[in-house]
């Protein structure tokens, strides 16, 4: 299967062994970690709206 | 300054993210300049400065940031590890290169290293360990069980002890008759005493060694006391002391034997004492490396246990222990199972129903033919062993404490020796008294006791658990468990049997029939490993309806599960799978999942496309125990209260027909841990009991994680504890067990040092003046063994606690 991309942070994630994934809006996303991941849940269209900001700090 | 680098490697990476936490722990510590890592493979390379900060504290720093470094592990037997010896040997080998962490334990003589592989490999620990001194008795893993000569040693120790007991009973009864002690009777008990002190002679040499290595050990005060009485008697013989106040060389030829024989005795049934608790355990290690018939083709052949395979096929005959962990293929028997449940009546296992057996577990009667699920390391058994041998290496802060003051208290011993001999000797010039009472300290001092006082009490407490169906993961859940405010439970499969069963099936829309429907459920959930899901798919099986394998799968945690069947997105979930998911659902929908939650029922909901087609009520039963443990557990002061991912309606059900303090509801995976987070942040101490897959988060992120094992599957779970029967009246005598450790372990240390405080003074002569009262030394080495052994025997009484 093809590699997803991580919405937040833009890594490739495998989504057969990802961990972190949440489905919004009827479309399912992976994430490469748990931050990422609730750095989406909280403002999702930003996200979706800018594209992948990469690694913050 | 010397600049190290050194690789290791870091597990649990899986985003940059990871690295710069990493990287802002490791910052803080002293002497740290650089880490750079391979992201993919975790491989990186530390660079430090010696001296300043040390492999252990980067190995601390990078496990405070969540994450762990590839290490391994090895056990060590010494030939002595003395009490008083553990926190130098510890400190010894914790210098090594390489060594990450180093725990001695007292109980067994086994030290455990775990160590970089990277940087040093087993064989190099093993060389620097022996370059330090230690000696090294053999590796346990391949030395289980083996006996060290104990019948001549035993033979040696009751000589001496006989040879003692006659020397006090000569000297006892010639005083007691007023016979004079005459030269003749002087060369008698010198000739006893030497025979004596030749037979512990082993026990002298290891005193003496430790104290050049100015280490002193229990042993070197023996060596000293005897020494001292000894020579003292042959310079009496000798015309060099002039006896007054009844004292002669014969007393101290008397004292000399005495002290050797308890001691010698003492020491080797404590000994004996200590192993007999872990034989039967031992016994069955055993079974883990040895051999096996398996049936291969061509016939039946013997191989060692630890080359068989998953899938190979094992016999066993009537009488035999059951090698692996399997099932059933072929023939019946009764096996006995009772190192694992304590229960007395072996079991009947059958073929026709593929029952599943585990290694240590005795095939009574019948014949069997198990196929090989897993083998040596992976077995139950194996996992119970570790534990059991993990937690003797268990040092809560008092231990550690202990450690210390045992010793310091040896050296302390000497120093009121040589006090006792001053004061005496030079003060109140009595030299014959002062030599006495000088071997009587030596004598007395016990500083053993204080030091097994704890790791004797955790291992049997293990031990006890294991027979009552509790797999103990770490040491100092005992200490733990005592301070716990709450206990929050898991609903499903925890305070319900778990045995979930299809209620009713309402359908939503016309435009699919039952049939239908459930085959699409089916072949969703076929892949996930949920309680519910494997209702449902044995609830098809059993209807005869046929599921396929879903082209993409996505299991949401606390959700529910989507996949793709031809090409159409099916999903079974909750209400808010669905939302997520913008599945279209009528009113009349949401007013079912209502009404079934509010009966106690779980509603499943199913989207076919984009719509909700129907909703499936599956029903679960209250384990019939859940009220009358949730009441004991109140009893003892807890708050109680449940976590689930069910609706509220269902989980306020349970509440109140349980009489809960605290329920929360629709609460996925991960928010459970973080409520529990939550709760402990204010001061809560929580128990979470759960299922040990699919609450891992939460029991890892609690207090004392309890995992409710299913038996077969305990390698798998997280934990700290594991109920290995599934029973959750195991878990009330875990917290009456708790108790019991902690009261043990202080009468023991209680025990230990009011002995010491007040035996010490008193043999050191304290009551002499004012009372006339004399500790001889052969005395108060029966004090110091009695004390010894008390301990021990005390800590044992936890076997048989109910």
């Amino acid at each position: 299967m093809s590699f997803k991309v991580d919405p937040v942070c833009g890594m490739q994630v495998d989504p057969v062994k990802a961990t972190y994934k949440t489905i919004y809006r009827g479309e399912i996303y992976y994430f490469c970690s748990k931050r990422c991941k609730n750095l989406f849940e909280k403002d999702p269209e930003h996200y979706l709206k800018h594209g992948p900001v990469g690694m913050l700090q | 300054m010397v600049l190290v680098k050194e690789r290791i490697r870091v597990i649990g990476l899986d985003c940059p993210t990871c690295v710069y936490s990493i990287q802002r722990n490791l910052g803080k510590l002293k002497g740290f300049y650089n880490i750079e890592v391979d992201l993919s493979s975790g491989d990186a390379v530390v660079e430090y400065e010696h001296g300043e900060c040390s492999l252990k504290d980067i190995y601390r720093a990078v496990r405070d940031a969540g994450y762990d470094l590839l290490k391994e592990r090895m056990l060590l037997a010494l030939h002595e590890l003395d009490e008083s010896e553990v926190s130098t040997v510890e400190s010894k080998i914790s210098s090594i290169a390489g060594v990450l962490e180093c725990r001695a334990s007292p109980v067994t003589k086994l030290v455990s290293i775990t160590y970089n592989p990277l940087s040093i490999s087993g064989s190099e620990i093993v060389g620097r360990v022996k370059s330090l001194g230690v000696r090294i008795a053999g590796f346990p893993e391949e030395s289980l069980g083996k006996e060290y000569g104990e019948r001549s040693l035993l033979l040696r120790r009751l000589s001496a002890f006989s040879i003692g007991l006659f020397a006090i009973l000569y000297t006892t009864i010639s005083m007691y008759y007023g016979l004079p002690l005459h030269r003749e009777s002087d060369l008698l008990l010198l000739s006893l005493a030497a025979v004596a002190v030749a037979m512990g002679f082993d026990i002298i040499i290891k005193g003496t060694r430790s104290l050049a290595k100015l280490s002193p050990t229990m042993d070197s005060l023996i060596a000293l006391s005897v020494s001292t009485t000894l020579i003292t008697g042959i310079a009496g013989v000798l015309g060099f002391i002039e006896w007054r106040g009844g004292l002669h060389s014969a007393s101290f030829f008397e004292a000399s034997a005495g002290v050797m024989g308890f001691v010698g005795l003492g020491k080797y049934l404590e000994e004996r004492l200590r192993r007999r608790a872990f034989r039967s355990l031992e016994d069955l290690a055993k079974t883990l490396y040895g051999k096996a018939k398996v049936v291969e083709e061509g016939g039946v052949r013997e191989r060692s246990v630890s080359s068989i395979l998953p899938g190979e096929i094992v016999e066993i005959k009537a009488g035999e222990i059951i090698p692996v962990d399997g099932v059933v293929i072929e023939g019946w028997g009764y096996v006995d199972e009772s190192s694992f449940t304590g229960e007395p009546i072996p079991k009947f296992k059958n073929a026709d129903s593929r029952d599943p057996v585990l290694a240590g577990s005795i095939l009574m009667s019948g014949y069997l033919k198990v196929r090989v699920t897993r083998a040596s390391r992976d077995t139950v058994l194996y996992h119970i062993i570790e534990t059991v041998r993990e937690a003797q290496f268990y040092k809560p802060k008092v231990m550690r404490i202990a450690d210390r003051v045992v010793g310091l208290l040896t050296w302390a011993v000497i120093a009121v020796t040589f006090l006792t001999l001053i004061h005496w000797w030079l003060l109140v010039g009595e030299p014959a008294l002062a030599l006495m009472f000088s071997a009587a300290v030596l004598a007395v001092a016990c500083p053993c006791a204080l030091g097994i006082a704890i790791p004797m009490v955790v291992s049997i407490a293990v031990l006890r658990a294991a027979k009552n169906g509790l797999l103990i993961r770490r040491g100092d859940v005992f200490e733990r468990a005592n301070e716990v405010s709450t206990v929050l439970f898991d609903k499903t499969g925890t305070l319900t049997a778990g045995k979930h069963s299809v209620r009713n099936i309402h359908l939503i829309e016309k435009s699919i029939d039952e049939e239908q429907l459930l085959h699409y459920v089916c072949s969703v959930e076929s892949r996930s490993e949920h309680p519910i899901s494997k209702a449902l798919v044995n609830y098809c099986v059993e209807r005869g309806i046929k599921a396929e394998s879903p082209s993409e799968f996505i299991h949401m945690p606390g959700m529910g599960v989507v996949g793709f069947i031809n090409g159409i997105r099916v999903a079974a979930g909750n209400l808010e799978l669905m939302e997520r998911l913008n599945a279209s659902r009528n009113d009349g929908a949401i007013e079912l999942v209502r009404e079934i939650g509010s009966n106690g029922f779980t509603p499943v909901l199913i989207a076919v496309g984009d719509r909700v087609l129907g909703v499936l009520e599956i029903g679960d039963v209250l384990r019939s125990e859940a009220k009358s443990i949730i009441k004991e557990l109140k009893i003892h002061g807890l708050k109680i209260g449940v976590v689930s991912g069910d609706t509220n309606a269902s989980v306020s059900y349970y509440s109140k027909i349980l009489d809960l303090d605290l329920a929360f509801s629709e609460l996925k995976p991960d928010e459970k841990a973080e409520l529990i987070k939550d709760m402990q942040d204010k001061g809560e101490r929580v128990m979470f009991v759960g299922d040990g897959v699919n609450d891992a988060p939460a029991i890892s992120s609690s207090f004392i994680g309890v995992a409710v094992g299913s038996g077969s599957e305990i390698s798998r779970e997280s934990g700290d504890l594991v109920l290995t029967r599934s029973r959750l009246a195991d878990l009330v005598f875990f917290l009456k067990l708790s108790r019991a450790v902690k009261r043990k372990s202080i009468e023991n240390i209680a025990w230990a040092f009011i002995y010491n405080a007040i035996l010490i003074p008193v043999a050191a002569g304290l009551l002499y003046a004012s009372h006339g009262v004399i500790i001889k030394p052969e005395a108060a080495a029966l004090a110091m063994i009695f004390s010894d052994i008390s301990v021990v025997l005390n800590a044992m009484t936890l076997l048989t606690k109910k």
